[in-house]
């Protein structure tokens, strides 16, 4: 249960992040992640309580494929330390991989101009038979086809006929028509 | 209902009567709600001339449905128009064809279907192991079809409009733009279920696949003007059922 709520506070802390990274563009909690620091996934530890009321699938709408290859090291080349609260070096930032109880959860931050620009899951949790139901209803994802003529024989045929809304836009438009 | 009708029933032996019966039916709900009519129900609340208070109980039902209908669909069902009057064609036909179907089943018939205006309930069996095919029509072709599903008592609707190359311009709403989906077939327990369903899913666009997934018990088949068709997830069972 505590990890749980340890990867729902997490990616509602990122949700939350990048929200006021856009607003403000500026006074944040996160911190490159120099080589060599001690993983500890959130950032400084202290996460408000209220953000765990935001729901996961605030977060989804955050996933996006970051500008280039997602980095696969855990950490860039070189130490870089902040300049000055606020003010981030712009780069690609890869979280150490936590453990969310359903699976594994990675997170790379994109900055630039000083602030977030692009959250993306690196890894997110999907062996769970759990973990798949959640983000299954955040973003299903649906079997699609090209559609294709059968040569089956069938009983009967479905088929969206005029409804009776079309029939009467239709109707309306040509005594429009008639009246001009 | 203005529309064809056709009830196949399969094993067994039904009268005249009892056809007579459900076409007598859905002509008497044709009379009733249709906007087309002068006199029916429906035209006569549109005039002004019967409050929705007074009405049958047969409207007054269809009201009630028609409005948990749209709060179950976040809005997207509606049957005020944008005109202000009603038009409770997008359910009316799904209702009064499972009404119809249960005219047979009390009549004690076990296999048939009831097909009007491209929706279907279906009942049984069309034979000893062998369920109902229906056919889902293929939007450009309209004599094809392009998927094929076996059911045995469930119904099924297709909502769309397959009008394609003129821009459809709608008087009421000029500037709304064209549909995503050309067609939008829903599977369910029943087809008053998969009607008062598959009509919002069409109107949500390529979101309306999403949402037919979400609503336990249905399950749908959409088709965007690419050809593309989007499926549910457990869509597959009536496809791959024997």
């Amino acid at each position: 249960m505590k990890k749980m709520l340890l990867a729902f506070l997490l990616i509602a802390f990122f949700a939350l992040y990048a929200v006021s990274a856009r607003a403000h563009g500026g006074d944040l909690l996160l911190l490159p992640l120099p080589a060599g620091r001690d993983p500890g996934f959130t950032p400084a530890g202290m996460v408000q309580p209220s953000v765990a009321a935001i729901a996961p699938t605030a977060a989804p709408g955050l996933v996006s494929v970051a500008a280039g290859e997602p980095s696969a090291t855990p950490a860039p080349a070189e130490s870089t330390p902040v300049a000055a609260v606020g003010q981030y070096r712009d780069g690609t930032y890869v979280g150490q991989s936590a453990d969310a109880f359903y699976g594994l959860v990675q997170v790379q931050a994109v900055v630039s101009n000083g602030a977030v620009s692009d959250v993306a899951f690196l890894d997110y949790p999907h062996t769970h038979g759990t973990s798949v139901s959640i983000n299954s209803y955040a973003a299903p994802m649906l079997v699609q086809e090209a559609i294709s003529a059968q040569g089956a024989d069938v009983d009967v045929v479905s088929g969206a006929t005029l409804t009776s809304l079309a029939f009467r836009q239709s109707l309306e438009s040509a005594l429009v028509r008639a009246k001009a | 209902m203005g529309m064809p009708v056709v009830v196949e029933i399969s094993g067994g032996s039904a009268g005249a009567m009892l056809f007579e019966r459900v076409f007598s039916y859905l002509e008497y709900v044709d009379r009733k709600f249709s906007v087309f009519k002068q006199d029916s129900e429906t035209t006569r609340i549109n005039r002004g001339e019967i409050s929705m208070e007074d009405c049958s109980g047969d409207m007054s039902e269809i009201l009630a449905l028609a409005e948990r209908t749209k709060l179950e669909s976040n809005g997207y069902f509606d049957i005020v128009t944008p005109s202000g009057s009603i038009d409770p064609s997008g359910i009316v036909k799904g209702w009064a064809i499972r009404r119809a179907a249960d005219i047979l089943s009390q009549a004690g018939v076990a296999n048939y279907y009831v097909y009007a205006g491209g929706d279907i309930q279906t009942r049984g069996e069309k034979g000893p192991n062998r369920p109902w095919t229906v056919g889902i029509q293929h939007p450009f072709d309209p004599k094809r079809v392009v998927k094929v599903v076996k059911l045995r008592g469930e119904g099924i609707a297709t909502s769309g409009c397959y009008a394609r190359g003129n821009h459809i311009y709608n008087p009421l709403e000029p500037g709304a733009p064209a549909s995503e989906l050309v067609s939008i077939t829903v599977i369910g327990p029943d087809v008053y279920e998969a009607d008062r369903f598959a009509t919002p899913a069409f109107a949500m666009g390529n979101s309306g696949i999403d949402f037919i997934d979400g609503v336990p018990g249905l399950e749908g088949y959409a088709i965007d003007r690419n050809g593309t068709a989007t499926m549910t997830r457990g869509f597959g069972k009536y496809v791959d059922a024997t």
